[in-house]
């Protein structure tokens, strides 16, 4: 039987990431194919949360013993440039497409790293890198730090794998900056469900980030991760977040966290979550230290 | 007394940093009826998990009021002042 061949999407982001995973999974029921490639001929324009799930994707993959190809791959394409100098080539195929190929000064680069190296890295490289984009303070980002911090130590509890994915760019002229975060693990969804058995992926992802609620996987989690990001970009921020590669976004709405449960649901190995955030609504914080006032 | 938090550990961000200054807290607060300070000098943010551990587990055997009056956290930033404040407030909720 001829290999199977993944035609990527013209447009590769939320809403089209549970397909590609659905057409890979119909390849995958009998067992994982020996090779499989990916089709990058109609892809035309790709967001960072489809970055770090097409990574996440050829690495599980990879796990299998499956060989993962890309074909197809134009470099004269926008969209295929872009890969390349998010560092997506380099990471899985050992070399980028072009060696004039170099992350943007707008991006932090495609990053798949360990939770106990994430700290330092936000702290080191994250923080500065946006700070100086955006001419604040550092202490201003420090909330967001922490929300992606809170990520990587959600991947330290909830898999045996240790380690996410990143991928984060600023858009100037919408004033925005999204961070995408993927794991390897079990999934927000099956997490949830070892707990309560009857519920639907979007209602088991809307539970999970209420504050107090916990898979109890380690005595300290307390279920109080979640809710500190959507405290953070949602109702503090206006941004937004969708949560298990996009069967749920969070906004705003009268003051209060909507959640929207979209129509994407499908197999996905692991959690990919993507955080949009609003650089025109970051409270500006000082550096200076202070006490804490009851 | 003045507890550094950056003598006990590397950073505020996981849990089995937070059990560490658990235990010298929950010691020194035992071990005393006055205030303890607590610096943060050389760290800028905390997380849910590190706050978790390190000062809410304080509720099972002080109560808010009592860490309220008895701890002073000096040379923090916001994001960490706002963290301890809010994971204690809501937990303390949780325990009345």
């Amino acid at each position: 039987m001829a290999d199977p061949v993944i035609q990527l999407p013209a447009q590769f982001d939320g809403q089209t990431l549970s397909q590609v995973a659905a057409e890979v999974v119909t390849h995958s029921k009998q067992q994982f194919p020996h090779n499989l490639a990916f089709d990058f001929r109609q892809l035309n324009f790709i967001r960072p949360a489809g970055v770090v799930f097409l990574s996440n994707l050829a690495d599980w993959l990879s796990e299998k013993e499956t060989g993962v190809s890309f074909i197809n791959c134009d470099i004269g394409r926008e969209a295929i440039k872009y890969l390349d100098d998010s560092l997506f080539f380099e990471q899985h195929c050992g070399s980028k497409l072009s060696q004039s190929s170099s992350p943007r000064d707008t991006t932090r680069p495609l990053l798949k790293i360990a939770q106990k190296d994430s700290h330092a890295w936000l702290q080191a490289n994250f923080v500065p890198w946006l700070a100086a984009r955006l001419n604040i303070t550092q202490a201003s980002l420090y909330a967001l730090k922490v929300c992606v911090s809170e990520l990587f130590n959600n991947i330290q509890d909830h898999t045996r794998y240790e380690i996410g994915c990143i991928f984060v760019q600023h858009f100037p002229r919408e004033d925005s900056i999204i961070i995408s975060v993927s794991d390897f693990g079990l999934g927000i969804p099956a997490k949830v469900r070892e707990k309560i058995s009857d519920i639907s992926d979007s209602d088991a992802i809307i539970r999970a980030v209420q504050d107090g609620f916990t898979t109890k996987s380690k005595p300290a989690n307390k279920g109080a991760r979640l809710d500190y990001l959507l405290n953070v970009v949602v109702l503090q921020n206006g941004g937004r977040v969708y949560a298990g590669d996009s069967i749920v976004k969070f906004d705003r709405a009268d003051g209060a966290v909507r959640s929207t449960a979209l129509d994407n649901a499908g197999f996905s190995p692991g959690t990919t979550i993507d955080i949009e955030i609003r650089t025109d609504a970051i409270e500006e914080v000082p550096e200076e230290r202070e006490e804490l006032q009851w | 007394m003045v507890i550094r938090i950056r003598d006990l550990v590397p950073g505020a961000n996981t849990s089995e940093e937070g059990e560490i200054v658990f235990d010298r807290l929950s010691g020194e607060l035992s071990s005393q009826k006055g205030s303890t300070i607590v610096s943060f000098e050389g760290i800028q943010t905390a997380t849910s998990s590190f706050v978790n551990t390190g000062f809410v587990e304080l509720l099972t055997k002080f109560s808010y009021a009592d860490l309220k009056s008895r701890l002073r956290i000096t040379n923090s930033t916001r994001q960490i002042n706002n963290m301890i404040k809010t994971r204690l407030a809501r937990s303390s909720d949780m325990v009345a």
